[in-house]
């Protein structure tokens, strides 16, 4: 399965965050999901943090040209990237599905902020 | 207590360690009773019940110099006191800090820091076998400036717009923080307690 994350942007913080995602390659999955986090890092440690997430399908089959819309509405915390020699953080929209005894397909694109 | 006599005292403190060190040491030391003409019980107290007190006077007499010495040596200037307009900014904004309580004849030097902590790996242990990895929180600073202050005190302070914004993580944090430090004949004092200021992207 394969997965293409379309953002429509730039949003504000605290704005909406409308866009799509469009199965490229369907098959089998038990959840649908897109979600806004923050991925953080430092040299020895990587976390991910999920601020808002939305369900798009549940349990059944994709087939490739399936779209589902969804809005999310976007953390008023919600900044720009920042890299740092010690580590750094990034806005990110990521959309996966969960498949059952394989490797969950996703895509993560960087959140469009204006 | 009055600070000067907590910071003389605190000699005589670590004084009165090596005291307890060396009495009650040298009691340790000291040869016990020759073996009993019944047994082989050489009776008298265990050289470690004098041990104990020994080391056991010594950390305390020198917890207690080390308390004295602290008070009257702090880290931080207390008499000096940061003010900020404002407890939250946005990246590119600028900043007033007023120090409050400027000795006379002293310069006041202000410095605007983002500070940075992240969690990272430490391994403790030599051989292999006892070889651990701890999580521990490092910190650094990312960026600095300093500013002199007006003889009034006051001074205003840029905040960067390319640098970090303020952000409490699991794994990395950026905090901003002002302080101040006195200034006389060249020679720096000791930085105030800080005041703090929360930054939006």
């Amino acid at each position: 399965m394969r997965l293409v994350l379309e953002l429509e942007g730039p949003v504000l913080p605290g704005g909406e965050l409308r866009g799509r995602v469009v199965v490229a390659e369907g098959g089998k999955h038990r959840l649908l999901q897109v979600a806004i986090r923050i991925s953080e890092r430092s040299c020895d440690y990587r976390e991910n943090i999920v601020y808002v997430s939305a369900i798009l399908a549940r349990k059944g089959e994709l087939t490739a040209a399936d779209t589902f819309a969804f809005a999310l509405t976007v953390p008023p915390q919600a900044g720009p990237p920042i890299t740092t020699e010690w580590g750094g953080l990034a806005w990110e929209v990521r959309a996966w599905a969960d498949v059952a005894f394989k490797r969950d397909p996703e895509v993560v694109r960087p959140l469009p902020l204006g | 207590m009055n600070i000067r006599v907590g910071g003389c005292l605190a000699p005589f403190l670590a004084l009165g360690a090596v005291i307890a060190l060396v009495v009650f040491g040298g009691f340790a030391q000291l040869p016990g009773p020759s073996a009993s003409d019944v047994g082989d019980d050489p009776g008298g107290l265990d050289p470690a019940w004098f041990w104990l007190p020994a080391v056991g006077g010594a950390v305390i007499f020198l917890a207690a110099a080390f308390l004295f010495w602290r008070q009257s040596n702090p880290r931080r200037d207390t008499t000096l006191e940061v003010r900020l307009d404002r407890n939250r900014a946005r990246r590119g904004d600028e900043l007033r800090a007023t120090v409050a309580s400027v000795p006379q004849r002293a310069g006041i030097e202000v410095t605007l820091a983002c500070h940075v902590h992240w969690d990272r790996r430490q391994h403790t242990g030599g051989s292999d076998v006892n070889r651990s990895t701890d999580q521990v929180v490092a910190e650094a600073v990312a960026w600095e400036e300093t500013t002199q202050a007006s003889p009034s005190g006051e001074a205003r302070l840029r905040l960067p717009a390319e640098q970090p914004y303020s952000h409490e993580g699991l794994v990395i944090s950026f905090a901003w923080l002002v302080s101040a430090r006195t200034v006389v004949d060249g020679k720096h004092g000791r930085p105030s307690m800080p005041a703090a200021v929360w930054v939006d992207p």
